[in-house]
């Protein structure tokens, strides 16, 4: 066997001297035996001649040879690709269509595998990836509880020793750098040796080491972006000191441009979780995420028992784990181990995975319309070679032959398609990149690039495979069909007639082909135009209030001091402090109980300052008075649309409503609340979710629990109330750094995702809409083509120019018809949905549901006039001359 | 001299190898010392010779090596390999067997069998 498959590789590999050498042996064959016969008396002239008869059919004797090494279904096959790059080169309209079809389709689908590649599948780049696990606190419905305090992470790194090979603690921050600029810097606390988990080497110095962890000259390790920006690069940079908030860091080492670590992003710079919780501005004392590697053979649930025996211990927890906690037993914890497979398979974030599902179905429709696409083209041109194909079978040729030609071609085709996807892949995807993560590096944060993988490039091949088969297969089968051939040969001479079984069955196939088509683009349009029309609602959506009048100040911790430093600033117009703010996400929910009905209602603390500093009008009754913000008094403000819900058709004034003491609800005092307000409806949710339906505001003031955000009204302009306050945080705390920002951030922020979504949605519903366009386009052209015979007979017999054009578009109109009827359901149900989840688009989705089957059947309509207009033009001398 | 006869279908591999296991051989010389051998009785198609060549070399039955003939040309010579040597006593063996069943079929009479 392997003497057989080396002969055949040296054959293959040395084809030249192969052929040369079989050429040279027969030669010499020959002059031998030329030589013989001359000296048996012949002349040398005859003796030739005799040599070469006698040696028979040279040829036979030299591919015989070839077979004989295995070398033929080489020769086949390049023979099948020579004859299919002709081919192509022979319709390069076709070639360029086909290809760019297949190209673009493909560039998406890379793209979108590309993300999914490094976020979901590659393993995180650590040295025992399979064995890296996630330890978080968990209730018994297993549904996340919370995080380790430092002390935690130090207790379990040493008590589960047993368990595990390295524990770490870590976690991202966001704090005031003064020296060497004075900004928010994004970095991270980590436990020692958790950098050299992970793939990326130091560039200069050393990591954080153990015994370092919470002490005096605090060391810290830079990101080969934190160095480039805090440090531009400087070489001489160890031994550089950075103050942080309030403590002095002295540089020790900088990671390389190739750090990778367990998350996508990467922050500036690295402290030790000891200095990190150490330092000022946290609210309450630091959580970190754990996570380390198991030791070979260690289970995952006897690690979670290990650590939940080993908290105990810490007595940190008594009450939470024990259940005995106040709050009741659903909130007994338990540390859970969890697998970490890549950057977003983490624990608590499968719910990722549904979504990733839709967006991935979502792309791959797109390359099956260009499959679909491809086939129809395919099909049409196999019935434009029919005679070839015809005269081939009735040659010898086989079937089976024949398909494989035929696939050869298609393969060739989404070959070259694959490689435009991936040189457009390769090319978009850092853009891209840049584009999906704007929110995070608006924020400051740096993404850690993409690297493209030959993950990516396997998918590719595996996507052109079975792209070529699906669209090459079908027409393929359907030309060679032995039925058709035997119609076709009858065809040859007559008249327009015959080929009928094989037409209709062709027909048909090509019709349900464009169908898919339709019905596939339909879907992927309407979803451009729910998402297109929920950021159109949504930023048409008036909040209630200017959000770019707003200033969130930013002060961590503002105590009642601090806000009232802030008033004596003659900038702010008006301050107020509430718990939760407008626009950043929705509002908590709590039960209410009014006249024995339970009311799960959206709720705020604000203080007496806030309906005027958001400059939130007062149907009715009150605001809050400053007393009662300061005593948290049993009365309430609540929105029009709650006091609608509450009490319809009375007046909500002097009404009641109570809040009972609920397990995990401590935040409002329970007890009976009166209604002294009513305030007009705004948005202080999302956007997409409309003006809120129910809103009761409690009255709270600055530094009680909570309460621990400050909002103001600049006199004349954000920007200047912006430094205002800038200087004002500084002066009130050298240790803090404000980081005033408008509330239209917030709207900007909420819009983003939604811009990005029908960003993709749309480019993919463009792109399937192209698609079907050429589709079309190449279908009726090449019927036409085909039955122009027939055309120019039916011109010849007086039928008119409406007729003949009406004959040629009724059949692709109709194909497009049944797609638009089997599409519709499907967009009715998509849009359904999306009214049910984003408010602001409920009703009737008059653009999606109409709109989008109006402009895929004018572009239908288009895209099939233009070809059927060369039929009315069809001159019966010309086209009987044809033949 | 009698008409050469033709061989029978799948004996030429075996001619080739007995031929060559003579001694190092080119294609012609194959020929040539098959026809001698034979007194010139076994007519062989000449340019069959050469896939079937091919194919032993592929089985690794024969080896071959580019030399030069006796009259000074390019030739390639063809040896037996240790393989070949095998199955070379392996088909003589089963080739004698077959001779002998043959021709006791064939020298039976009807009284034998009665």
């Amino acid at each position: 066997m392997l003497a057989r498959l080396r002969s055949f590789t040296r054959a293959l590999l040395g084809r030249r001297d192969f052929e040369a050498g079989l050429d040279t042996e027969l030669d010499f064959h020959l002059e031998a035996r030329a030589a013989d016969l001359a000296r048996s008396g012949l002349a040398a002239e005859e003796a030739r001649r005799r040599a070469r008869l006698e040696l028979g059919a040279r040829e036979t004797y030299r591919e015989q040879c070839r077979q004989a090494r295995g070398l033929r279904p080489v020769d086949e096959l390049s023979a099948d690709l020579r004859y299919a790059w002709r081919g192509l080169k022979g319709s390069p309209g076709f070639a360029a269509v086909a290809v760019s079809t297949l190209g673009l389709a493909m560039a998406a689908n890379l793209a979108c595998f590309t993300f999914f590649d490094a976020f979901v599948f590659r393993p995180l780049p650590i040295a025992a990836a399979d064995r890296y696990v996630d330890l978080s606190l968990v209730d018994e419905r297993g549904e996340f509880g919370d995080r380790f305090t430092a002390e935690e992470v130090e207790g379990l790194r040493s008590a589960l020793t047993p368990a595990f090979e390295g524990l770490y603690g870590a976690t991202f921050f966001q704090l005031p750098i003064f020296e060497p600029e004075r900004r928010l810097v994004h970095g991270q606390a980590v436990s020692a040796g958790y950098l050299s988990l992970f793939a990326g080497k130091l560039a200069f110095g050393r990591g954080l080491l153990a015994s370092e962890d919470a002490g005096q000259d605090t060391p810290a390790v830079l990101s080969d972006v934190g160095w480039r920006r805090l440090f531009h690069g400087d070489p001489a940079v160890l031994g550089r000191k950075l103050r942080l908030a309030n403590t002095w860091f002295t540089v020790v080492g900088v990671m390389g441009p190739d750090f990778r670590g367990a998350e996508p992003i990467t922050p500036e710079l690295w402290i030790p979780i000891g200095a990190h919780r150490q330092l000022a501005g946290h609210r309450e004392s630091p959580r970190y995420n754990l996570s380390g590697t198991l030791r070979p053979g260690a289970g995952r649930a006897s690690a979670g028992e290990l650590a939940t025996a080993a908290l105990a211990s810490l007595g940190t927890r008594a009450g939470q784990l024990a259940g005995t906690a106040a709050t009741g037993a659903s909130e007994k914890l338990h540390v859970k181990v969890e697998p970490r497979r890549s950057w977003l398979e983490a624990g608590g974030r499968r719910g990722l995975a549904p979504l990733g599902a839709m967006l991935f179905a979502a792309f791959l429709l797109v390359l099956l319309i260009a499959c679909a696409n491809l086939a129809s083209l395919h099909l049409a041109r196999a019935s434009a070679r029919h005679r070839e194909i015809a005269t081939r079978l009735s040659l010898g040729s086989s079937r089976l032959r024949l398909v494989r030609q035929l696939l050869t071609e298609s393969l060739v085709l989404s070959g070259l398609g694959a490689a435009l996807g991936v040189a457009l892949a390769f090319a978009g995807t850092g853009e891209l990149q840049r584009r999906v993560f704007s929110l995070v590096t608006a924020a400051g944060l740096s993404v850690t690039p993409i690297a493209l993988h030959w993950h990516v490039v396997a998918y590719a091949a595996a996507l052109a495979l079975t792209a070529g088969v699906a669209f090459g297969l079908l027409p393929a089968l359907v030309a060679t069909s032995p039925d058709l051939a035997a119609a076709a040969r009858r065809d040859a001479p007559a008249l327009g007639g015959g080929a009928l079984g094989g037409r209709v069955r062709k027909q048909r196939l090509t019709g349900a082909l464009i169908a898919a088509q339709v019905a596939g683009s339909l879907v992927l349009l309407t979803l451009a135009g729910l998402m297109i029309r929920t950021v159109r609602e949504a930023s048409r959506l008036d909040a209630g209030f200017d959000p770019a009048r707003i200033v969130e100040v930013g002060f961590p911790e503002p105590t009642p001091a601090v806000a009232a430093r802030l008033r004596q600033e003659p900038e702010i117009a008006s301050l107020t402090s509430v718990m939760h703010i407008p626009l950043a996400g929705s509002m908590p929910r709590q039960a209410m109980r009014v006249d024995d009905a339970s009311h799960n209602l959206r709720f705020n603390f604000v203080d007496d300052r806030y309906f005027e500093t958001m400059r939130i009008g007062l149907e009715a009754g009150r605001g809050f008075w400053p007393e009662e913000a300061a005593t948290r008094s049993p009365v309430v403000v609540v929105s029009a649309a709650t006091a609608r819900l509450l009490w319809p058709g009375t007046s909500a004034l002097g009404r009641a409503l109570e809040v009972t003491a609920e397990p995990g609800g401590d935040v409002i005092d329970p007890g009976r609340y009166e209604v002294v307000g009513v305030a007009a409806d705004v948005v202080s949710g999302f956007f997409f979710q409309g003006h809120d339906t129910s809103v009761v505001y409690f009255p709270a003031a600055v530094g009680s629990p909570h309460v621990a955000n400050l909002l103001v009204r600049p006199r004349t302009d954000t920007a200047t109330l912006t430094q205002v306050l800038d200087g004002a945080c500084q002066e009130i705390d050298p240790a803090v750094l404000c980081k005033p920002a408008t509330l239209a951030r917030w709207a900007e922020f909420q819009r983003l995702p939604f811009v990005a979504a029908s960003t993709i949605a749309g480019a993919l519903g463009l792109l399937a809409l192209g698609l079907t366009a050429i589709g079309l386009h190449g279908l009726v052209a090449f019927a036409v083509v085909q039955r122009l015979r027939e055309l120019g007979v039916r011109i010849a017999l007086g039928a008119s120019s409406a007729k003949v054009l009406s004959t040629v578009l009724s059949r692709a109109l109709g194909s497009v018809l049944i797609g638009v009827a089997v599409g519709l359901p499907a967009c009715w149900l998509l849009s359904r949905a999306a009214g049910r989840l984003f408010r602001v688009l409920a009703g009737f989705d008059a653009l999606g549901l109409v709109g989008a089957p109006l402009l895929l059947l004018v572009i239908a309509l288009v895209a099939a006039l233009i070809p059927a207009r060369r039929a009315m033009g069809a001159d019966p001398v010309v086209s009987l001359r044809a033949d | 001299m009698d008409e050469p006869v033709a061989i029978l279908p799948g004996t030429l591999d075996l001619l080739i190898l007995k031929a060559v296991s003579l001694g190092p051989q080119h294609g012609y010389g194959v020929l040539l010392r098959i026809q001698q051998i034979s007194r010139g009785a076994l007519a062989i198609e000449q340019g069959a010779l050469y896939p079937a060549l091919y194919r032993l070399e592929h089985q690794d039955l024969i080896a071959a090596e580019w030399g030069v003939s006796e009259n000074n040309r390019r030739a390639r010579f063809y040896t037996l390999t240790p393989a070949g040597q095998a199955r070379l006593g392996e088909d003589l063996e089963r080739w004698q067997r077959l001779v002998e069943a043959m021709a006791t079929v064939l020298a039976t009479r009807t009284a034998e069998v009665a």
